[in-house]
């Protein structure tokens, strides 16, 4: 084990994360955002860019999350029972149609909180471990239907997240391109994890600890993860602490 | 003459029976929740309903602790308003009243705390039924649509498709999902006229519009009913002939 026990070292918070996979939206994109680190991403979108977010209940084009509460309206929330502000061009529809869009493949990137992804991007986000039920949401719609999908991955707490094979019961097979974690960004193609971007700080031998799937780089290496230094929110500390 | 609107909630609901299946709309909430049609149900006090809503993973103790948190802090910060008296779909299953739920939301997600449905699954006094959003949607706007199935690509290969019939259609596996139809539908819409036409606010539009007439019976609740003409035909998003019954929240 090459990560040291008990020291602290930055890493990205759960908003650092959605700023990061933020930076992947480019001009034009209709991009779905999921519940939990995903709907953070509407606040870090460049505003010169016209990326259309959209929530699965019927909304399409919309802002960044409500601030104070005069900009609160209850009927203009996102899919995480959040109030949002408008955008020009924003359009409302109904469940039906909006999964017409989803089912219909008008979604470019669907960015989705997961409990566990597969080396081969099969994806459990539905069924937490031992629950009576589950939630599926608009999940499997939009990780068949997705042209792309994102998935927030935070690794460091609780093991087995980024695994070979699911333990969890799967949301849909083969789906996941991109996982964004805490510490670097990971993209899985052909069965294989590449580790394309990693945090200051950070080893690719560190990040080895962290999972059981067998990483590669590009040569050359793994970039450096990118995100502004100076934005506190975008970063927290943790005290690394992963089983032997 | 056509006059749809009703007097109360309760008159409006006054011929469910026991074991009812029932569509209640609304997404995340609250805007969307048919919340004075909830409570109504509930005080008929009916026993074995079968209740078709998108979630159903969230009691009334949740939506209480939401208002509280939102009253709590000056900031938003992500926190929603809610009524001072809101009953959600979960209300029902609080009281007991449910015996299975057709939904895309049954578990709260959180390994701190269970909802009233995971509680009551626990100990299997309530069926089940978990459907994907989109498929939900589906069903219900194919009853309403006078189709009987149709073959979706979404599940396929997965716990959802389980026992389901399969085709492939250019390559892909499809499964064949039937249609949802109700015995009553209770709905949220923004404002009425007396024909039942229907138009919608925001986000609070959800599912509503996919239920109303995807039952025999459809019932909406509205924030004001106005004079026939008083709702842009361009603008009209439910049709009358969906809607049975109107009640003014």
């Amino acid at each position: 084990v090459t990560v040291e026990h008990g020291r602290e070292r930055r890493c990205l918070s759960r908003k650092g994360i959605a700023y990061r996979i933020s930076r992947e939206f480019h001009d034009g994109d209709i991009v779905n955002l999921g519940t939990g680190i995903p709907s953070l991403c509407a606040d870090f979108v460049d505003p010169d860019q016209e990326v259309l977010l959209h929530a699965e209940q019927g909304l399409l084009g919309f802002g960044r999350g409500a601030r104070t509460k005069a900009e609160v309206d209850p009927c203009l929330i996102n899919a995480a029972r959040q109030p949002v502000t408008p955008r020009p061009g924003m359009c409302l529809m109904d469940h039906a149609e909006s999964f017409a869009l989803i089912r219909g493949g008008r979604i470019d990137i669907s960015v989705l909180g997961a409990l566990q992804v597969s080396v081969d991007g099969d994806l459990a986000n539905c069924w937490l471990p031992g629950a009576p039920a589950g939630s599926l949401g608009g999940a499997q719609d939009l990780a068949f239907r997705a042209r792309r999908v994102i998935a927030a991955l935070p690794l460091l707490g609780p093991a087995g997240r980024f695994v070979a094979r699911l333990t969890l019961t799967a949301t849909a097979p083969r789906c996941v391109g991109q996982i964004v974690t805490d510490v670097a960004v990971i993209e899985l193609a052909g069965g294989a994890a590449v580790v394309t971007e990693l945090l200051d700080g950070w080893t690719e031998a560190d990040l080895r600890d962290l999972t059981e799937v067998a990483l590669t780089s590009p040569p050359g290496g793994p970039a450096r993860l990118g995100v502004p230094d100076d934005r506190v929110e975008l970063w927290t500390t943790v005290r690394t602490e992963v089983p032997a | 003459m056509i006059n749809k609107v009703v007097a109360t909630a309760a008159e409006a609901l006054s011929d469910v029976q026991d074991g009812a299946v029932v569509a209640v709309g609304g997404f995340a909430g609250p805007g969307g929740i048919p919340t004075t049609l909830i409570k109504a149900l509930a005080d008929r006090n009916l026993r074995d309903l079968t209740v078709i809503s998108n979630d159903c993973g969230r009691g009334k103790e949740f939506f209480d602790r939401l208002r509280g948190e939102y009253d709590a802090h000056d900031d938003v910060d992500g926190r929603l308003p809610v009524p001072p008296e809101f009953y959600p779909v979960g209300y029902l299953i609080d009281l007991g009243q449910v015996r299975k739920a057709i939904t895309s939301f049954a578990s709260q997600m959180r390994t701190s705390a269970r909802g009233p449905l995971e509680t009551l699954a626990e100990k299997g006094s309530v069926e089940i039924e978990l459907v994907g959003q989109g498929t939900l949607a589906e069903r219900l706007r194919a009853a309403r649509a006078g189709i009987a199935a149709f073959y979706t690509p979404v599940g396929a290969g997965t716990l959802t498709s389980v026992g389901k019939d399969v085709r492939y259609f250019d390559g892909v596996p499809h499964v064949l999902e039937h249609a949802l139809r109700p015995d009553l539908a209770i709905i949220a819409a923004y404002r009425a006229d007396r024909f039942g036409n229907l138009v919608y606010r925001g986000t609070a539009r959800t599912i509503n519009p996919v239920m109303a007439g995807s039952a025999r019976v459809t019932v909406a609740e509205v924030e004001e009913i106005v004079p026939l003409g008083a709702l842009d035909p361009e603008r009209i998003v439910t049709p009358g002939p969906y809607v049975d019954r109107v009640v003014c929240a």
